[in-house]
């Protein structure tokens, strides 16, 4: 039995597909290398990324058009455990079986990788629904300098996902978006956007905000008391649209600020 | 921004908003390289206040001064209110701040009639035009005041990206009788006039995508126009609501008609001053309106022939199931699209699902409820290989029993965990 390493990346997880269907057999597992602990009895299987067998297993996968590229780009981006395994039985579903496999034996598998289509589409759905989410939640603040500065907690590594939106819509102003769970940033300088990764650490407390960004602020909480309707009030209707684990960097949702700004 | 601000903000916020109208979609606007914002079609709702609507909009009043007493307002005459009004510059600079922090799609902007139509008229549009002259790109809705100039429509519907007339109340004789100083007329002369001009509109924006013109005319009201209805407030019934809501589309091409329950907010004996009009009242109409717009069903259809309301119990596709058992059940894997739309369970997106799978392959129970399909209601009304059902047919009335929603009991109250505590207390 193989235990099938490779370097983390799209590119590297489908040229172990393209490894394992040139061995024949099916693999025990496929990890990414930095998350290997190691296993007694499977053989490591280091995978040499190549962009051109990549390619070959995309063409491949996508030729039917039963599961569209984009969808299988964004199940991978959701780095949900086991996302390999799905992705090996949509193989399956479209390649069929490796070689030395024996047809008898993999029964159960072929009725797995009947529903792999569904599942990839799933994880789709869910990645759409996070990136439409973070267009919403993403709140910004100005700092001094007169950049603006938000911090989100995305179910998904989805920075790359929300750059367009947020470049077309605000190209005249500096601003980052701060992914708390990937520690990485989107910075946009005016120009260009970049990702970086950012460093591991404790969340700090919140700093004051400037005198103007904390009037901007208090206007907004008071706008968004006011035009709500008392007599109407329905909570749980407003926290299946907004659920709790975005409420942390939600403006609107903090504690009334005072009046006045913080002093200093 | 001077402290003021924060005080008009709050009384002009409240009295917008029972204006339902929210939407942030159906309008294309590309931004430029030093502007702030866009429409990319699809709505964005950034967040949802307690009462569980969504905040798409800045949402405000430009002044809630008004010259008319209509008994159903809050802003009207008599009313003993704060008032307060901001100016252009105010509204301008609150829409950027908060469009520049993500906070918003963009502004949805009325007016109290504090002199005269066309005078409001061209103060808001005033508000849209600075917005526009200083690079905004996102969504603008302006309310039109019933009585406006036709020129002065021209002007609102090169900036904003909707344009609405409220009509409020559904029947002329209503309408006089709460609201005198206003009559039909005022509002369906701009409506009508709007159509015209977004026809005209869509007419030119086509020739010029099929290059028949070369330069790219300029847009008008690229998100349509809307309307919307003050349901319970007056008398009317709701096969009069639906028809006026059916005559607009079919004649004026609405994009929607909004239905605002009403909440009462004045202490005028002319209008209910309890909140009677339930909020499933409400929902039934938006749920026969999504019908008429989205699946294919005729005014027709959504009532019995001497019906004037909509069930409460069941909902309006349900209803037309009940009322038409000929029709049904329908087989899943051979009936038309349009039939399986007007299965009460099926949506459009299951539609959509059910027609791909049975081109590969006889579509089962198990498929349906993989796919969404709400069977608790269609299991009524539909066949499948290994699903035959019998009960419309014999039973109807239990049928009509299952489908509506069982009355919520009274819940007992919660027995404390320190009862000692609370009587020491």
């Amino acid at each position: 039995m193989h235990r099938y390493l490779y370097d983390g990346s799209f590119d590297g997880l489908l040229s172990a597909l393209f490894a394992i269907y040139e061995r024949g057999t099916l693999p025990l597992d496929i990890v990414r290398a930095e998350a290997d602990t190691g296993h007694l009895l499977a053989t490591p299987v280091r995978v040499t990324t190549s962009e051109a067998q990549a390619w070959r297993v995309l063409r491949g996968l996508t030729r039917t058009g039963t599961v569209a590229l984009r969808d299988l780009q964004l199940a991978f981006l959701t780095q949900v455990s086991g996302v390999e395994q799905v992705l090996l039985r949509f193989a399956i579903s479209q390649f069929g079986l490796p070689r030395d496999v024996d047809a008898k034996a993999a029964q159960p598998l072929l009725r797995q990788a009947a529903q792999a289509a569904d599942q990839i589409e799933r994880l789709a759905q869910q990645v759409r629904r996070e990136v439409h989410r973070m267009h919403a939640f993403v709140r910004f603040e100005e700092d001094p300098s007169g950049g603006f500065v938000a911090e989100i907690e995305p179910l998904f590594p989805l920075l790359p996902l929300i750059a367009d939106h947020f470049i077309a819509r605000y190209p005249a102003q500096r601003w980052r978006i701060h992914d708390r769970t990937h520690h990485s940033a989107l910075i946009y300088d005016g120009e260009k956007a970049r990702i970086e990764a950012t460093a591991h650490g404790p969340r700090r407390p919140r700093r004051p905000s400037p005198a103007e960004e904390h009037e901007m602020q208090r206007l907004w909480q008071t706008y968004f008391q006011a035009t709500n309707i008392p007599a109407r009030r329905n909570l749980p209707l407003q926290r299946r649209h907004v659920p709790l684990r975005y409420r942390r960097h939600l403006t609107e949702m903090r504690p009334l600020l005072d009046p006045q700004p913080p002093s200093g | 921004m001077r402290p003021k601000t924060l005080k008009k903000l709050q009384i002009l916020a409240e009295a917008a908003r029972y204006d339902v109208s929210c939407a942030s979609s159906g309008s294309r606007r590309k931004n430029t390289r030093t502007g702030l914002g866009n429409s990319s079609g699809m709505g964005i709702c950034h967040t949802y206040t307690e009462d569980g609507r969504c905040v798409s909009l800045l949402k405000l009043l430009l002044t809630n001064h008004c010259i008319y007493d209509c008994a159903y307002c809050v802003c009207r005459r008599s009313a003993n209110t704060p008032r307060a009004a901001f100016t252009v510059e105010e509204v301008v600079a609150l829409t950027w701040a908060f469009y520049q922090r993500n906070y918003i799609e963009g502004l949805f902007l009325s007016s109290g009639i504090f002199k005269d139509a066309d005078t409001t008229s061209e103060r808001l549009i005033r508000v849209a035009s600075t917005l526009r002259g200083r690079g905004f790109h996102g969504y603008i809705h302006l309310k039109v005041i019933p009585g406006t100039s036709p020129e002065l429509l021209l002007d609102a519907g090169r900036y904003a990206d909707r344009l609405s007339v409220n009509l409020e109340i559904a029947s002329e004789p209503e309408l006089q009788r709460v609201a005198p100083e206003k009559d039909h007329a005022s509002a369906l002369v701009p409506m009508h006039q709007l159509h015209e001009r977004i026809a005209e509109d869509q007419e030119a924006q086509a020739a010029y995508r099929q290059r028949r013109t070369r330069a790219r005319p300029p847009r008008f009201a690229p998100g349509g126009q809307s309307t919307q209805l003050i349901v319970g407030a007056t008398h009317e019934d709701d096969r009069t609501i639906l028809g006026l809501a059916d005559q607009l589309y079919q004649e004026a091409s609405l994009k929607r008609v909004y239905y605002s329950g009403y909440i009462p907010v004045s202490a005028d004996a002319r209008v209910p001053q309890q909140d009677q009009t339930p909020l499933v009242r409400e929902h039934r109409l938006y749920q026969a309106d999504w019908l008429l717009r989205r699946y294919g069903f005729a005014f027709g259809d959504l009532l019995g022939t001497d019906q004037t309301h909509l069930d409460l119990d069941i909902d309006p596709k349900a209803a037309f199931a009940l009322r038409n058992p000929h029709l049904f059940p329908v087989d899943v894997n051979t009936a038309a699209p349009l039939q399986l739309l007007q299965v009460p369970g099926i949506g459009a997106r299951s539609v959509q699902r059910i027609v791909r799978m049975r081109r590969l392959a006889t579509v089962r129970w198990e498929d349906l409820h993989r796919m969404g399909v709400a069977l608790t209601r269609a299991q009524h009304f539909i066949t499948v290989p290994n699903h035959q059902p019998r009960l419309l047919e014999q039973a109807p009335q239990r049928v009509r029993l299952l489908l509506s929603k069982p009355q919520r009991r009274p819940t007992a109250p919660q027995l404390s965990l320190f009862p000692l505590a609370a009587s020491a207390a």
